[in-house]
């Protein structure tokens, strides 16, 4: 288990199943969970071990939306983990296993953050597998109701009256 | 930055239990995650253990990602949280080896999201670096 820490401070988590030389590969996991979505025991091979068992150097990343840690609570948007998560993350990695660059499979909010990062000038990644979306955003009536309605927002006020 | 306890906004996860049809437990539910600001999410291919398991799997999401989610679900594409269009009009920098995944029943993204994402990357490197597959009868995360 790695930990490392952003440029603005944020201390985050990276963990390593060394599965052989085949070259690290990042998983980077959606909103509302964390990492353990790719090292499930509850289904007979999860995608850590899917990689792992043909000698992929498997690192798994907790960035700030992980529950796992207590930076999930802090405020922030796609553009933070854009800016700092990912930079951080693999510079880690491209450290501790002397590569130049990396592959990184993202799901959902890790991906539109990865898209966002890659858009803005992360370094070292060679290729990468996107789950779900990515730079557009299609979405069901309901949602997009939702959306209009700037329900967050709304919740937001709701919740800062006294 | 100081980590811990906030009084930051957040929304939590609440899984509805299992229903019963004709005595069996099935494995489909309607889960509510942290996203039910925007999204209900299907999960068909789950196993029971898996599901049983959901709450220990999702947990709490920040108020301001949920309204920068909300941003682009009410334009379309990707711009940052000011709604400026910066990220886009650097596409040269996705020029490598891209794959997308695509669950065709994902109710929280439409598989339309990642189909205009690899025309555009197509139309702009050519077809030979990206790829697309979609996967019959998953959803978002199952």
């Amino acid at each position: 288990m790695y930990g490392f820490i952003t440029d603005d401070g944020v201390p985050l988590r990276l963990t390593r199943y060394r599965g052989g030389r085949k070259g690290p590969v990042l998983l980077s996991h959606g909103l509302d969970i964390s990492s353990s979505i790719f090292s499930l025991d509850t289904i007979d091979m999860n995608l850590v071990e899917f990689l792992y068992a043909p000698r992929y150097d498997v690192w798994l990343l907790d960035y700030r939306f992980s529950i796992a840690l207590p930076t999930s609570e802090l405020l922030a948007s796609g553009d933070t983990v854009a800016q700092y998560d990912y930079p951080a993350a693999v510079s880690k990695v491209r450290t501790v296993t002397g590569v130049s660059a990396i592959q990184i499979i993202a799901h959902c909010v890790g991906s539109i953050t990865l898209f966002m990062s890659l858009l803005a000038s992360l370094q070292g990644v060679q290729s990468s597998v996107s789950s779900q979306v990515a730079a557009h955003y299609v979405v069901p009536t309901l949602t997009a109701s939702k959306a209009e309605l700037h329900l967050p927002e709304v919740l937001q006020t709701l919740g800062s009256i006294p | 930055m100081p980590i811990g306890k906030t009084d930051s906004p957040m929304l939590h996860s609440t899984s509805i239990p299992f229903k019963k049809k004709n005595g069996v437990e099935v494995q489909h539910a309607l889960v509510f995650h942290s996203c039910t600001a925007f999204c209900l999410s299907v999960h068909d291919q789950l196993n029971a253990a898996t599901h049983r398991t959901l709450h220990e799997t999702s947990g709490v999401a920040n108020m301001k990602i949920f309204e920068h989610l909300g941003l682009l679900a009410r334009t379309g594409y990707m711009l940052d949280d000011q709604g400026h269009n910066r990220y886009l009009p650097r596409i040269e920098r996705l020029k490598f080896p891209i794959t997308f995944l695509q669950g065709a029943e994902n109710e929280t993204f439409l598989a339309e999201s990642t189909e205009r994402t690899f025309a555009v990357l197509r139309d702009a490197h050519g077809k030979g670096l990206y790829h697309r597959h979609v996967i019959p009868d998953y959803g978002h995360i199952d």
